[in-house]
């Protein structure tokens, strides 16, 4: 699996999940709270509303009291009185008295005049509520709101109105006021929507924050594993030079091992072996000949060690430098393939540490093996240079070059190894190596840095 | 024990035990040869040439402290009259020319036989040259091909005691040759390099790293 996948199902993924859970959890919550609210609110409301109307009703009630309650006036001359205040008093908007007979007939009606006189017991709202009846109910008994529906005389339509009856007892009539409540239900609805609406931002910005942790997470997640992969890389990258320089060291000290003490101690052999020869010779001719056997198959061992030490690491660079083993690399390439070589040296010897000088001759020695191989050249120019900063090996050829031939080159990762490895070695002296390649053949530039030379002559110097 | 007065005189300079006693042997089995010392690296074996002057030394190339090509140098410097006979398991181009140019005089391969190596030991004595039959024809090969000119150890020793500011009598001094010599060096220097000028040569030196 990819490792952004990874992250994505590891990190982001229950992130996300939480947070929508989180979202859903307070929205559900915020609306049944607001909900609540609303009706408190509505109540609250309703409740101002029904203390005004008491408030409204006590004053209508105190205007006719005096009439009302005087039993010296003519009764007839009174209800009249009282007809004309109930009719006179208005408050607000659409408030305003009525009163109907305790048979419902009514006797005030100052909005809707044509009602006087005409019953209206069992008249119905919209809704079907008796409305007079349940009106002279509440007031027979004690006084009380009721809830109809009612034409507003401001407007002229059907309006929710909560209304309060009173009862004058004496006369049998029923007084009352009512107060239209449909602006309750629009207040409480606009409060409602634009607590909504508050609710719907907040569930947004909730969610904008979990996208963008979301995104953090993730990214960071990303740019951390980059950071790994960088650090693994550059660990690889040491380690390589690590194993290049190692490898070529432990080649070179096993090679001087073969070759200083081995093939030594067979020279060694070999002269006690002969000088036995010389002792058995005159005297036991068959174990002489035994003798001889053995020289002639300790000389072929000698040559195998040889051999072997060679190969493994150059005794010419160690004894010649590298000049003088490059020579001979170059001395022998040219032979056995038959292909031009020149070669331009550094007159001045000994100027580079071991592991340095093992380095260019390995480059030298896998540039020249991939020219073999690939380069199908007929002429190479080989110069080692000082430059200002730099000492500098260049190996030109005018074979066909890597990129005509570059599926190839992809293909056979040899090739690529070789050319990595020469790269690796020369980083590790922090040198610069450089490939060139086009049709008219393949330009290779290794260099190293002077500093390490002045180090190295003066270390010699030290020495001698 | 004979008289070894009109012997040959022979030190044997190799850096492993069991080879040089092996040698030792080989070469006393000769009437006509006297090992008169033994040294193990190329700093011992100038000292030993010192104090014994023998007539021939025979060197192996590969040792610790100084290996056999520098000494050949040093002992060609210093005592020219003696002849240096190189041992070695190397049969390649690179070690018979280098130690030629060095100043040895012959070229044996360890695996010769001891019959060969008295040869040798003869024959340069007696001023001429000597080299086994497996590099003389590398030898013969070489004389076509032009003349190397990498500065040998001891030029560039010279070298840079020149950059360091010494005069001919400083540097012979310092390193207990005569003048002449030096002078031999830094002409031989200077048509290696093709530079004529004492400041050109300094200022190719400290271009090579030779310098502070």
């Amino acid at each position: 699996m990819k490792f952004s996948t990874k992250v994505f199902l590891l990190a982001v993924l229950p992130m996300l999940i939480a947070m929508l859970l989180t979202i859903t959890l307070v929205n559900v919550q915020t609306l049944e709270l607001s909900n609540k609210q609303a009706i408190e609110l509505q109540q609250s409301l309703l409740d101002v509303r029904k203390n005004e109307l008491i408030n409204y009703t006590n004053l209508a009630f105190s205007a006719i009291e005096h009439l009302y309650m005087d039993e010296q006036i003519d009764k007839g001359f009174a209800q009249e009185r009282v007809k004309e205040i109930l009719t006179d008093l208005e408050y607000s908007t659409d408030g305003y008295f009525y009163a109907y007979t305790h048979d419902g007939t009514n006797i005030v009606h100052p909005k809707q005049p044509y009602r006087l006189g005409n019953n209206y017991f069992q008249l119905t709202d919209p809704e079907g509520k008796p409305v007079i009846k349940e009106l002279i109910q509440k007031a027979t008994q004690g006084g009380g709101y009721t809830e109809y529906l009612w034409e507003k005389p401001s407007t002229g339509e059907i309006a929710k109105k909560l209304g309060y009856s009173r009862s004058l007892d004496r006369w049998n009539w029923m007084v009352g006021t009512g107060m239209y409540i449909d602006d309750l239900d629009n207040q409480v609805a606009t409060m409602q929507i634009a607590m909504n609406k508050h609710i719907k931002q907040t569930s947004f910005v909730i969610l904008g924050i979990a996208l963008i942790c979301a995104a953090l997470v993730f990214l960071s997640g990303l740019a951390l594993q980059l950071n790994e992969r960088k650090l693994a890389d550059l660990k690889l990258h040491e380690l390589t030079k690590r194993v290049l320089n190692t490898q070529d060291e432990e080649r070179r000290r096993v090679s001087r091992e073969l070759h200083d003490g081995i093939s030594q101690s067979l020279v060694g052999i070999k002269y006690s072996l002969e000088e036995a020869y010389s002792l058995f010779k005159l005297k036991d001719s068959k174990h002489a000949k035994l003798v001889e056997k053995s020289n002639t198959h300790l000389d072929e061992t000698m040559q195998e060690v040889r051999r072997i030490s060679r190969d493994l690491h150059p005794s010419i660079l160690d004894d010649f430098g590298l000049m003088a083993a490059v020579d001979a690399l170059v001395v022998e390439f040219g032979k056995r393939l038959n292909i031009e070589v020149s070669l331009v040296k550094v007159k001045v010897r000994n100027l580079l540490p071991q592991d340095a000088k093992t380095a260019l001759y390995r480059v030298t020695q896998e540039a020249l093996t991939n020219i073999e191989r690939h380069a199908d050249a007929t002429h190479v120019d080989i110069e080692f240079k000082m430059l200002k900063d730099w000492f500098q090996v260049r190996i030109a050829d005018n074979g066909c070059g890597f990129k005509r031939d570059s599926r190839q080159f992809n293909k056979n990762p040899n090739i690529g190894i070789g050319l990595r490895n020469m790269s690796e070695r020369l980083s590790y002296f922090k040198g610069k190596f450089e490939i060139h390649s086009s049709e008219d053949g393949t330009v290779i530039i290794a260099a190293v840095p002077k500093t390490i030379i002045s180090v190295n002559v003066k270390q010699q110097e030290e020495i001698v | 024990m004979s008289d070894n007065s009109d012997k040959i005189k022979v030190i044997i300079v190799d850096d492993h035990p069991l080879v040089l006693d092996g040698l030792v042997s080989r070469l006393e089995s000769s009437n006509d040869v006297v090992v008169v010392g033994r040294a193990h690296n190329g700093q011992e074996a100038i000292q030993v040439v010192e104090e014994l002057m023998p007539d021939v030394v025979l060197m192996d190339i590969n040792m610790p402290v100084m290996n056999g090509i520098d000494a050949a140098e040093i002992l060609k410097e210093k005592f020219s009259s003696i002849k240096l006979v190189i041992l070695s398991m190397h049969d390649d181009k690179e070690y018979v020319l280098n130690t030629a140019r060095a100043g040895a005089k012959g070229y044996v391969l360890k695996s010769a036989s001891a019959d060969e190596m008295l040869m040798a030991v003869k024959a340069v004595y007696m001023g001429g040259i000597y080299y086994s039959s497996a590099v003389a024809e590398i030898l013969t090969a070489a004389k076509d091909e032009p003349k190397d000119d990498t500065l040998s150890s001891r030029e560039q020793v010279v070298l840079r005691l020149l950059v360091q500011g010494m005069s001919n009598k400083e540097m012979a001094r310092e390193l207990g040759i005569s003048v002449r010599t030096i002078e031999t060096h830094r002409r031989n220097i200077k048509v290696k390099l093709n530079i004529s000028t004492t400041p050109g040569l300094v200022r190719y030196a400290i271009n090579h790293g030779l310098g502070d």
